[in-house]
């Protein structure tokens, strides 16, 4: 079996970026005004994901009947719409697939911890991602979706949820895998909050030497504070579009 | 419905003032693990109990040949099972609706100890093809959770791993299609190959300031503890299981949400985690030495004290 | 053959038994009186049993429903259910060694009677009576052996699976009584004479572990 050469010897990826490159990334805020209360589109290399909130609300659709709401803080429903047709493997995913139940457990956790709780007593805050097409970095595309979609919500958050992969090609870290090389390599997600070098989330299901991770957290961190600046970016063209408009 | 453990503010404020003083109610130090106690079945294979402080486990491996998946025609199929009785802890009720924090629990307790043990490669699949396509081992590896005192997952994994290491497959012999297996008395019951003792290791985060503090400021001084007991576990922020063998390797690293801890933290808990590696995987390996010895039987030994002298 | 029981061996139920004889190995927990999780649940004149028996291996199957309904039938006779009406006594069973081979129930059967016996002591539910089970089979030869193993099982004509009640450390009257393949009248009778011995004997065991644990509790009254 012929395998790819996923890092060639003059330093090249197999899409052509270099080792400390992220994918192009693309986002958008308020894509659907008149769905949800906010909204997000984020593109990360051929990795699309939309992302819909609805909230603060005093009763949340998705919430399974008799859950009652929470006096210290919102209560989170997140929905993941994972369609056949968005990985290169057209399959159908059975309706409790534990590694998507898994994530959603792990995003609401995350943003438990960034959502300011103590202005959202007794609400629910409703969540709706859907993969448009996948390629690598299902968690952080996520991550990153939710913080836009919770922004332009208007929820107030202590400070942006960045994420980002990071995977070990030998000895080298890898930033921002594609999918091609996520099915070869060990990788970590890496979720990191505003500017700091402190973790929210960190999610790694494969085999890493320990004494590499150091080296690959630190170029993850580096990756979430890139990201951090183009959502900024974007957040305060949309902010000024809106500005102009009233 | 009075399902939760609930913990009243006097109890959980007198629980986070001592740990802000680095003691533990039990007199343990912050990163100190309970006295883990193994115990393997004499009478038959793939048994054991653990357990840790209170906390305790038990895992049966079972074995037999079915069909393989036909996406994996060389590969034996390997099933870990984590239904949470209503036996250990009146709160993890069977069935319970999805959405309440305890079957999120049991998910996340579920795919931890799935991801640690099966995806790492614990246990080598393909040496349980027996024919390609038609007849594989399916071993099968059924957990039962006794007694709740926190920290499901880091003894979970033991005693699977454990449990994996004591059990032996019948030996058999491969005549055309046939497989024909033998009685433990016609010949020794083979073990079956594991590759790597992955251990888990969770770690409970709290906070001593307020959210704001954790969030924006740089005193990077949040608490971490080892093996949480239940009342730990229920006042934690956060946790991060960390799954490592006795290689140094990193199997799994999950940390789902909770306290933002600082990646400097993160590292020390990681090296704390391989310090403590090597002991268990020692004590494991012992119990099961110590149980393979006395299982030999007076026969076979004569014949090694034979095999002995010759050389 | 020894009889180990391990009493209260739980800490976050209200009582619970391990019950070991021979490779058979059973944990049962009891916990209750609660408030019912399901409004239907809700029995107006007398509480709810929550029966839930778990297999050593495997997901549990029809075999542990008939386990459930055989426990289920036996246990209103022996606890006062209506002091507790409108609440549920949840009852766990978690069997550790099987000792028997699938298509038995008989040893596992009994081991899940005697471990929820000590459990429901444990858990201070209010009983009408002790009880305690044991199991005898016939071989070809028509010989009667209690406690019999998996071996025996399979060379057996029939087997049974008998209950006592126990008053004043006596055998009182039959509660439940199972025998599965063929035997006379006169057989039966000889083994309900034989089961009542057994358990006689057998239960000033239990009695005495149970009082040595009581005891153990009430250290501070002496």
């Amino acid at each position: 079996m012929s395998r790819l050469e996923l890092y060639s010897p003059e330093g090249l990826r197999v899409d052509g970026r270099r080792w400390n490159e992220l994918r192009r990334f693309e986002c958008q805020i308020n894509t659907h005004p008149n769905a949800a209360d906010g909204s997000s589109y984020v593109q990360q290399g051929n990795s699309k994901v939309l992302c819909l909130v609805k909230g603060p609300m005093e009763h949340g659709a998705n919430l399974a009947a008799g859950t009652k709401l929470d006096p210290n803080g919102p209560v989170l429903s997140l929905n993941i719409n994972y369609p056949p047709f968005a990985s290169n493997e057209r399959k159908k995913r059975p309706k409790n697939d534990r590694r998507l139940q898994e994530i959603s457990i792990i995003l609401k956790r995350c943003f438990m911890k960034t959502i300011v709780l103590k202005n959202y007593s007794r609400t629910a805050i409703d969540i709706n991602l859907t993969v448009l097409a996948m390629d690598g970095g299902l968690l952080a595309c996520f991550c990153n979706a939710i913080t836009l979609a919770l922004i332009d919500a208007g929820i107030s958050l202590y400070d942006y949820v960045s994420a980002v992969s990071v995977g070990l090609y030998d000895q080298t870290p890898l930033l921002d895998m594609n999918a091609l090389e996520e099915n070869d390599l060990s990788f970590v997600t890496i979720g990191v909050v505003g500017d700091s070098d402190k973790l929210n989330l960190t999610l790694c299901e494969d085999k890493l030497p320990l004494d590499k991770l150091e080296r690959l957290i630190s170029l993850g961190i580096e990756g979430c504070h890139r990201l951090k600046e183009l959502m900024d970016l974007q957040v305060r063209v949309a902010g000024g579009q809106l500005q102009e408009r009233q | 419905m009075v399902r939760d453990y609930d913990i009243s503010n006097n109890e959980k404020q007198f629980v986070l003032a001592a740990l802000e003083q680095n003691i533990r109610l039990d007199g343990r130090k912050l990163l100190q693990m309970r006295d883990v106690h193994i115990s393997v079945s004499r009478d038959e294979y793939g048994y054991a109990e653990v357990s840790l402080g209170k906390t305790k486990v038990a895992c049966r491996v079972t074995a037999e040949i079915t069909k393989p998946y036909e996406d994996r025609p060389f590969d034996g199929i390997f099933q870990i099972s984590t239904d949470i009785s209503p036996i250990c802890s009146p709160f993890f009720e069977s069935g319970l609706t999805t959405g309440s924090k305890q079957s999120n629990d049991e998910i996340l307790i579920s795919r931890l100890i799935e991801k640690a043990v099966r995806r790492s490669g614990a246990l080598d699949l393909e040496s349980l093809c027996i024919i390609a396509g038609s007849k594989c081992w399916a071993v099968r590896a059924d957990l039962q959770f006794l007694n709740y005192d926190g920290n499901f997952i880091d003894i979970s994994s033991i005693a699977v791993m454990v449990a994996l290491l004591h059990f032996r497959k019948p030996d058999m012999e491969i005549d055309g299609n046939n497989v024909i297996l033998f009685d433990e008395d016609q010949r020794n019951p083979v073990p079956l190959s594991i590759l790597h003792i992955p251990l888990c290791f969770t770690f409970q985060f709290y906070n001593p300031n307020d959210d704001e503090e954790n969030i924006k400021g740089n005193l990077n001084n949040e608490l971490i503890l080892l093996d949480a007991n239940l009342l730990e576990e229920r006042l934690s922020l956060g946790s991060m299981t960390l799954t490592i063998n006795k290689n140094k390797e990193l199997c799994q690293m999950v940390k789902c949400g909770g306290l933002n801890i600082d990646a400097s933290m993160i590292m020390n808990c990681c090296q704390h985690a391989s310090n403590l590696v090597d002991d268990l995987t020692r004590k494991i390996n012992d119990v099961i030495k110590k149980d393979s010895e006395l299982r030999k039987n007076p026969v076979e030994k004569e014949l090694q004290v034979v095999n002995q002298r010759e050389t | 053959m020894s009889i180990i029981v391990d009493n209260d061996p739980l800490d976050q139920v209200d009582g619970s038994a391990s019950f070991e004889f021979g490779a058979t190995k059973v944990m049962s927990s009891v916990t209750g009186p609660i408030e019912s999780a399901r409004p239907r649940n809700e029995l107006p004149t007398k509480a709810y049993l929550d029966i839930n028996i778990r297999p050593s291996s495997g997901v549990p199957s029809t075999r542990e429903t008939l386990l459930e309904h055989k426990l289920g039938q036996l246990l209103p006779a022996v606890i006062n259910l209506d002091q507790y009406p409108r609440q549920t006594i949840q009852i766990a069973v978690q069997v550790l060694k099987n000792g028997e081979p699938k298509d038995y129930t008989a040893r596992q059967l009994v081991a899940i009677i005697n471990s929820v016996f000590v459990a429901l002591i444990n858990s201070g539910i209010s009983l009408k009576s002790s009880f305690m089970a044991t199991c005898c089979s016939i071989n070809t030869k028509g010989e009667i052996k209690t406690s019999p193993t998996s071996s025996d099982l399979a060379n057996s004509v029939s087997h049974f699976v008998v209950v006592y009640s126990i008053k004043d450390q006596q055998v009182d009257n039959l509660l439940f009584c199972d025998g599965l393949g063929t035997f006379k009248q006169k057989q039966l009778f000889d083994v309900l004479d034989h089961a009542a011995s057994e358990i006689h004997l057998s239960f000033q065991h239990i009695r005495q572990v149970i009082s040595s644990h009581v005891s153990h509790n009430y250290i501070w009254k002496a």
